[in-house]
């Protein structure tokens, strides 16, 4: 059966399933010159991946050629994509963002909520911002929310791509990854409690609790909790100019209510005060502590620091002593002189 | 543990036999399975034995996937990268086609990304080369295609203002 054009005889959810990896802008540099059938195929293409550049993007530049044009797009390109073409109304699998420059918030928050109307499953979403806040519309987070996956990441400034509050009771959340966000407010007792019922995978990789007196994460289906607080996730921005408060803990005390948590992975320093109640599922633990170290004699009176310090990696891992498996690992060494 | 056995019958009449636990990875064999009850194999009248041999042999590999093993985990993820390395395309668009028809969802990812993989990095001439797709634009045509591509975002969609005022 040479010569057969199997791809293009395939179903069509089958074939966005295909391209569901590719960037918005290579899917239609790779498919809408193929052939007429393929014309218009990444209209209705229910993955977007978005990777804004502000300046010297492709799209203006008349003598590229469409072959190479890059996979980078301007921010009109995200209207167009989200709201033209008439069919801006079709479900979409994910919306994946990327703007490290961005200068537009109203602009941003009017493409989550357009995504959040065509009942998107998956937010991905990086963001660099120039100076101002930037809060995630509460719809996001709310009752109603369709929406599956959540991804956000801040870049270069910790506080200034926030968490709606209140937050997280969006019912259909299976997996919730923070990469250097600000958690809510919290109630007026400076409690957040996070109450997704479905969720089953949570990371919080350098993220700002020191507003907060508890994190409490009652979270039922909970499967697996990754926390890290290193500093040390600064890859996928590409750069190395990065703002992180010294002290993103403070004392916020972290409460876990997992009764199904199955994997656990914390890296980095601990939390001050922490209550883990009915871990009884747990099977894979992976600790690595920061541990810290006092060099100069002169400041002997830290030792008490220090002892409880001791004395809270202590309690911490004795309330994990029911896992299958523990590994243990030291994450950096803090010197104080 | 569950070992009982499950018969699937090709759609040239071959039987394959696999463990229940590895069959109901495929949400079509298992609801066939609870639904109608086949003593003489389950009927898969989409599914040449061909393609069916490599079905169950992703099936079998998969059943009991690892939850938190890294090692394991690796492992199988080479053995999914063999499992395809020698296929050539008409069997892999046959795979996918199968699994979704048997709705195995591990399969149907692993076969998709395959496809994907091999447009990898390539210009519109070298996917119609691979996929044989016959180029049935004349050269206006693609030459307007081309055009309003590079004038960007402007028109960027398949319809122009008119059409799209028009859906409004």
């Amino acid at each position: 059966m040479r010569g057969e054009d199997r791809l293009s005889d395939l179903p069509e959810h089958i074939l966005h399933h295909i391209f569901s990896s590719f960037a918005t802008k290579d899917l239609i540099t790779t498919t809408c010159l193929l052939s007429k059938k393929w014309q218009h195929f990444w209209v209705s293409h229910p993955y977007l991946d978005l990777h804004i550049e502000n300046y010297n993007f492709v799209d203006s530049d008349s003598d590229s050629n469409i072959d190479d044009a890059g996979s980078r797009c301007s921010p009109k390109f995200v209207d167009k994509s989200l709201y033209g073409h008439g069919r801006g109304g079709s479900d979409l699998e994910r919306f994946r963002l990327r703007w490290l420059e961005c200068n537009e918030g109203p602009r941003l928050k009017s493409w989550i909520v357009k995504a959040m109307n065509r009942k998107v499953k998956e937010v991905e979403i990086v963001l660099g911002l120039d100076g101002s806040m930037f809060t995630i519309p509460a719809k996001v987070f709310a009752k109603g929310s369709s929406v599956r996956v959540i991804k956000l990441e801040a870049c270069f400034q910790i506080l200034r791509f926030l968490i709606p509050h209140p937050m997280l009771l969006a019912p259909n959340l299976r997996t919730l990854e923070l990469v250097r966000m600000k958690l809510p407010k919290g109630d007026s007792k400076k409690q957040v409690a996070m109450l997704c019922p479905v969720l089953e995978t949570l990371i919080l990789k350098d993220c700002y609790y020191r507003h907060l007196k508890v994190l409490g994460l009652s979270l039922r289906k909970l499967k697996k909790l990754e926390i890290e607080n290193t500093g040390n996730n600064r890859s996928s921005c590409g750069r190395d100019k990065m703002a992180i408060p010294s002290n993103c803990l403070g004392v916020c005390k972290l409460e876990l209510h997992t009764p199904n948590l199955t994997t656990f992975i914390y890296k980095g320093e601990l939390f001050e005060y922490f209550s883990f109640g009915d871990l009884v599922a747990l099977i894979d633990v992976d600790v690595s502590l920061s541990i810290f170290f006092i060099s100069c004699p002169k400041f002997s009176g830290q030792l008490s620091v220090f002892n409880k310090w001791e004395d809270s990696r202590y309690k911490f891992l004795k309330g994990l002593n029911g896992a299958r498996n523990l590994a243990l690992g030291t994450v950096q060494v803090l010197v104080m002189f | 543990m569950s070992t009982k056995k499950i018969t699937l019958l090709s759609s040239d009449n071959e039987l394959f036999t696999v463990d229940e636990e590895a069959a109901n990875q495929s949400l079509t064999i298992k609801h066939l399975i609870e639904d109608t009850e086949p003593e003489n194999g389950v009927p898969l009248p989409q599914v040449h034995s061909k393609i069916l041999a490599k079905v169950t042999e992703y099936l079998i590999k998969h059943a009991n996937e690892p939850d938190n093993d890294a090692a394991a985990k690796e492992e199988l993820k080479n053995w999914d990268d063999k499992f395809l390395e020698k296929v050539n395309h008409e069997t892999l668009f046959d795979l996918i086609l199968a699994a979704n028809y048997l709705d195995i969802k591990g399969l149907l990812d692993l076969t998709c990304q395959t496809v994907a993989d091999l447009m990898n990095g390539m210009s519109v001439v070298e996917v119609r080369k691979l996929f044989n797709i016959v180029n049935d634009f004349t050269p206006e045509d693609e030459a307007e295609v081309r055009k309003r591509r590079k004038r960007g975002t402007k028109t960027i969609g398949p319809s122009n203002d008119q059409a799209n005022q028009s859906n409004h």
